[in-house]
Formats: C-alpha cells, sequence, structure tokens
C-alpha cells in the first residue's frame, strides 16, 4: 500500500466497482466493435500488391 | 477482491482482447517478432557468434521454452504475460480498488503498447509489464524492506534483454536515491552483473557495436497523431514507423486521448509526487530523452551519444523511453480514479476515466486492428531446414540479399527473415535497416563488405565464397529472387520448393570467425552467480535504510 488507504463504505465501494467493471465490458465491446470497422474499411482498401515492391522496414 | 489479481484480470482481460484473433493459430511474425518452430539454440542467441548481442539472453530463453511447449503457445503466452503482467502490476501500486482497476487498464491499453507489439518488440514490451514490479519493489526498499525482491526484478529486466534493464535499472534507482551511497551502489552492481550476458558479448566484439549515426534521424519519435510530437508523446505514441500505428490515432480520438492523460496528471499526480518524486523524476526524464532526437539541438548531443559513448545505441530509438512516463500517467489516472470514485456524484466520471484509455484506443483491439495474423510455417522451411543440417559444414547465406521479407503464406506482413533463426548454422545475413530514402547501417562488418560487393556489380558466387559463405538459402518470392536464382544458377542444388531453394558453392571459401563459448559461459554463469548472491545473501542492514528508531537507538 502506497498512500493512506481513503475509501468509501463498503456499499459505495461495491456499487463502484461493479460500474467500473460493467464500464470496462461496454468499452470493450465498443472498441472491439470499432476495431472491427476499422479492420473491414482497410481490408477495403489495401488490395494485395501484384508486384512486390523492395521491402523496406517502414512499409505496412 | 486485491488489486494485484484484479489488475492481473483485466490485464488477461485486455490481452485476450487484443490477442483473440492469434490464439492457437499458429505464430506471429511482425516487423522484428520471429518465431520459428523448434528454434535451434545458435551462437546469436547465446552471444557467442560475434554478432550484436540483441538477442540474448531473452531469446535464449524464449527458445528454452521452445524445447518442452510448441512455439506458439510459448510466444502466445509471453504475449500474453505482458498484458497480465502490467495489470497486476500497475494496480499494486495504486491503493482503491476502482484506482487499481484504472491503472491496470491505462498501464495495458497504451499506443505505446499497441505500436511495440506492432513493430514486434516484444522483449521490450516484457520489461515494459515489468517495470510496475520493479517500482513496487524498489519504494519498498526504500521505506525500509528488504532489498532481494528489487533485485530479483531487475534480473527478470535483464532477462527482457538490454533495453529492458535499462530502463529498470535507472527507474529502479531514482525510485531508490542515492543515499543509503551502499545500497545505490549495490543495486547498481547487481544491475550490472546479472546483464553480463549481453555486456560480455558487446564488449568484447570485435569493432564493438558501431551505431550509425543517420539512425538517430530515422528512428527519432514522430508525431503520430494531430496533436504534433508532444502532443503524441504525452498521450504514450509517437513511434518512429508510422506503419505501426494503430488506427485512430490520426484522429479526434487523440484529443480524448490528450484529455484523460491530462485529466489524470491534474487530478492524480499529487499522490504519485508523494509516493515517489523519484519514479516521477524518470517519467519526465524519458520523456525528454524520448523527444530528443526530434528537437533541435537536442539531436546533435543524442547523436553523439549514440555514436561515441558505449551503449549509447539503445537510445536512439527514443520512444521506448517512456515506458516510466506511461507508468506515471497510469499511477495518476488510478489516484484521479480512486479520488473521484469516492464521492457518488462523481463516480460516473471515475468510470469515465478509468475507461478512456480503451475509447482513446479502439484500434488496440483485435490483433490491433487486425493486423497482427498469425500462420504456420509452410512444410518446405522444415525441408530446408533438415537438408542443411544434413549438408556438410559451413555457413549458409540468406538471400535475396536484404533483411525483411513479405511471406505470402503469413499475410505478406514486413518480417525480418526468419532464416537465421531456423537454420542450426550460422547464417549471414543482411542486418541493414532499410527505410524510405535512406538505408541505416548495420552492425555486422561481414554483411556490409558482401552489400559493398554486390553494389559494385561482383558476381554473387564470388561475393560468398569470400564472405566464408558455402550455401545459399534462397526465397524465391522476394523482391530479388529472380535475379538472385539467375547469379546461382548451375550450381548443385540440395533442395528446392515453390517459396525456397538452397545451393551449394563448391570451390575454396573463406574461413568465418570462430565462435566463442567462453563468452557464454562467463556472461551466463557470473549473472546465474550474481542472481544467486544477491538473492540468498542476507545483509538487510547494510543494504536497507534505517528507519527512524534505528537513527536515534531507540
Amino acid at each position: 500500500m502506497l498512500s493512506d488507504e481513503r475509501l468509501t463504505g463498503p456499499r459505495d465501494r461495491g456499487a463502484i466497482l461493479i460500474s467500473a467493471l460493467v464500464a470496462a465490458v461496454v468499452g470493450g465491446l465498443l472498441a472491439l466493435g470499432a476495431s472491427l470497422v476499422l479492420v473491414s474499411s482497410a481490408s477495403n482498401t489495401n488490395a494485395p500488391p501484384v508486384n512486390k515492391p523492395l521491402i523496406t522496414y517502414d512499409q505496412k | 477482491m486485491r488489486r494485484g489479481p484484479l489488475g492481473a484480470a483485466i490485464g488477461l482481460a485486455t490481452g485476450l482482447l487484443v490477442l483473440a484473433p492469434v490464439l492457437g493459430r499458429g505464430v506471429v511474425l511482425s516487423y522484428d517478432m520471429v518465431f520459428v518452430p523448434d528454434p535451434p539454440i545458435t551462437g546469436a542467441v547465446l552471444g557467442t557468434d560475434g554478432s550484436v548481442p540483441r538477442a540474448v539472453p531473452t531469446e535464449l530463453l524464449a527458445d528454452l521454452l521452445a524445447r518442452v511447449l510448441p512455439v506458439a503457445v510459448v510466444q502466445q503466452g509471453l504475449l500474453l504475460a505482458v498484458f497480465v503482467l502490467a495489470g497486476a502490476g500497475a494496480a499494486r501500486l495504486v491503493p482503491g480498488l476502482p484506482g487499481a482497476a484504472a491503472a491496470a487498464l491505462g498501464y495495458a491499453w497504451t499506443p505505446y503498447v499497441a505500436e511495440r507489439l506492432l513493430i514486434g518488440h516484444w522483449p521490450f514490451l516484457l520489461g515494459y509489464a515489468l517495470l510496475p514490479w520493479v517500482v513496487g519493489a524498489a519504494l519498498a526498499a526504500r521505506r525500509g524492506g528488504r532489498l532481494p525482491p528489487l533485485l530479483l526484478w531487475l534480473a527478470a529486466a535483464a532477462a527482457a534483454g538490454a533495453t529492458s534493464a535499462l530502463i529498470a535499472t535507472a527507474t529502479a534507482l531514482c525510485v531508490v536515491g542515492l543515499r543509503p551511497v551502499a545500497r545505490f551502489g549495490g543495486v547498481v552492481g547487481f544491475a550490472v552483473v546479472v546483464n553480463l550476458p549481453w555486456i560480455v558479448p558487446a564488449l568484447v566484439r570485435p569493432g564493438g557495436v558501431p551505431a550509425d549515426p543517420a539512425g538517430v534521424v530515422a528512428f527519432a519519435a514522430r508525431s503520430d497523431t494531430p496533436l504534433g510530437l508532444a502532443g503524441s508523446l504525452l498521450t504514450l505514441g509517437g513511434i518512429w514507423n508510422q506503419a505501426t500505428v494503430p488506427a485512430g490515432r490520426d484522429s479526434a480520438l487523440a484529443v480524448v486521448a490528450l484529455i484523460g492523460v491530462l485529466a489524470a496528471l491534474v487530478l492524480g499526480l499529487r499522490p504519485v509526487l508523494a509516493d515517489s518524486r523519484g519514479l516521477v523524476a524518470a517519467g519526465a526524464g524519458g520523456l525528454v530523452l524520448a523527444a530528443a532526437g526530434a528537437v533541435p539541438g537536442l539531436d546533435a548531443v543524442m547523436r553523439a551519444v549514440v555514436v561515441h559513448v558505449p551503449g549509447g545505441g539503445l537510445l536512439r530509438d527514443g520512444q521506448k523511453l517512456l515506458a516510466p512516463a506511461a507508468l506515471v500517467v497510469a499511477l495518476a489516472a488510478g489516484h484521479a480514479v480512486d479520488r473521484l470514485a469516492r464521492a457518488p456524484r462523481t463516480a460516473p466520471l471515475a468510470v469515465l476515466l478509468a475507461v478512456l484509455p480503451v475509447l482513446a484506443l479502439p484500434g488496440l483491439a483485435w490483433g490491433v486492428g487486425g493486423r497482427l495474423t498469425a500462420a504456420r510455417y509452410p512444410a518446405d522451411w522444415e525441408g530446408l531446414r533438415a537438408a542443411v543440417a544434413q549438408a556438410p559444414p559451413g555457413q549458409v547465406a540468406a538471400l535475396p540479399w536484404g533483411t525483411y521479407r513479405r511471406l505470402d503464406w503469413a499475410g505478406d506482413r514486413v518480417v525480418l527473415d526468419p532464416l537465421p533463426r531456423l537454420l542450426d548454422r550460422r547464417t549471414l545475413a543482411d542486418d541493414a535497416l532499410p527505410l524510405s530514402g535512406v538505408t541505416v547501417g548495420g552492425e555486422d562488418p561481414r554483411a556490409a563488405r558482401v552489400t559493398a560487393a554486390l553494389a559494385t556489380g561482383d558476381r554473387l558466387p564470388d561475393v560468398l565464397r569470400a564472405a566464408g559463405v558455402r550455401y545459399a538459402a534462397v526465397h524465391r518470392t522476394q523482391p530479388g529472387s529472380a535475379g538472385t536464382e539467375r547469379a546461382l544458377a548451375g550450381l548443385p542444388v540440395l533442395f528446392s520448393s515453390r517459396d525456397l531453394l538452397l545451393v551449394e558453392l563448391p570451390g575454396p571459401v573463406a574461413p568465418t570467425p570462430a565462435q566463442r563459448p567462453w563468452v557464454a559461459v562467463v556472461g551466463l554463469g557470473a549473472a546465474v552467480a550474481g542472481l544467486g548472491a544477491g538473492i540468498l545473501r542476507r545483509r538487510p542492514r547494510l543494504l536497507r535504510s534505517r528507519t527512524p528508531d534505528e537513527r536515534t537507538g531507540a
């Protein structure tokens, strides 16, 4: 423990923890959805190259 | 629930969210992240072949694990461990449960993690994940606790490679402070000893470890957001390689990230300062060093350090030095969330701040937006390895002459050539780093001579023989493959498939430098002995701070 414990009551703590977990799950699902959208849009625009160019470290 | 397990659970959940598309589907090959099936223990991972000891000892440990587990399991276990260790370590440093959860998420879910994951710097990510554990143990030691836990975590950071060790040791020293001098010196001495596995090969390497000054500019941090360099670094991104920036960083989400960082610092930095000014100083120092390569005036200093100071090359990819700053931001966010969560009125803000890292960087999810893919090596790679194993002794060259490949069976992503790691032979490969517009020179003088000879139009077989090469292993589907095959036409073919070719170069070849096993014996042996001595030896009264009671004799 690095700082003084300054906690709210057990009921508040429970509510905060549950809301944090719910928010984390919702946030994760949002992130998942957004990334899937980004993936699908990326795959639509990046067709595989026909001729491979010289490969450099900073190519995508 | 306790803070550590809560942080570990959050780290595991984030790790699964990031790695889900690749789990159980083979190995991930991305830029510098190369894993091969049944990796041989070569001179490169032991540091005995005279190459720059980048892989020592991290890849040695991974290769040893791959002797008992499938390599894909090893790789994915290591990558998941990054998230679990990062989450658990950061959570333990914040007092309240809500804050611990926020710190775990804030440290495991950053642009820094996304960018380093994509570019394949997995040993360094392990070091990043170990940093909060190092800091926790350093804080405990400073407060009169025992020193061995800190030494143990520093040894773990050393196992994660040179850069990880450098950052962990510097941060630990900032946290424990200069006094008592015996403790400070003890930490420095121990850190040197456990890092000998890579220090010894670097010290005795003929010609030292040269660094091309062009790398300072090429690998300087860059803006990866609309916020400029400062905003990009403050929001914990800013890698030099724009190709490894996760989706969304160039959008308004970067502003969301900046608001989150500023809110965390305004509301939560004071308790972090109260815990350890040294940690905040390490974070600020890392931020300055990360920017240095891109700031006029400071870039010249950085160039001088990289080129002239032994080990200075570790600083040229400056953005990686942001790790302590990322920890400070995560801990500040945790304290801020604890503070907001105390009052029901501000609890929703606490929740928002806690999940902001995810909302601001959705592109990290699902294999960094689908950019991490897993693959299994085709059977002909094993065929090539078997052919090399059956051939009489001799060095192999990886061709076409170039550092990076695009393997169609592995998603056609840019990846370091896996052949030198696959073959149980000394393998000569190009080690220059080609970028758009400039090539940063490598460190192997023999590879540089091959590059120079090929540039003057010398015949490929003659160039290879002069470099001590007996066999040429050729990728047949890479840029330059056709020309390479033409240059080798008529030579005895030992293996041939759609993608790979192995030919022998008959006739006299130049001798190759001998392996130096003593380098590994000295380095690894001293590190293991030092680790044992540091952990087992009991000198708590000398090395820990005296408590006020002890000072007064009470």
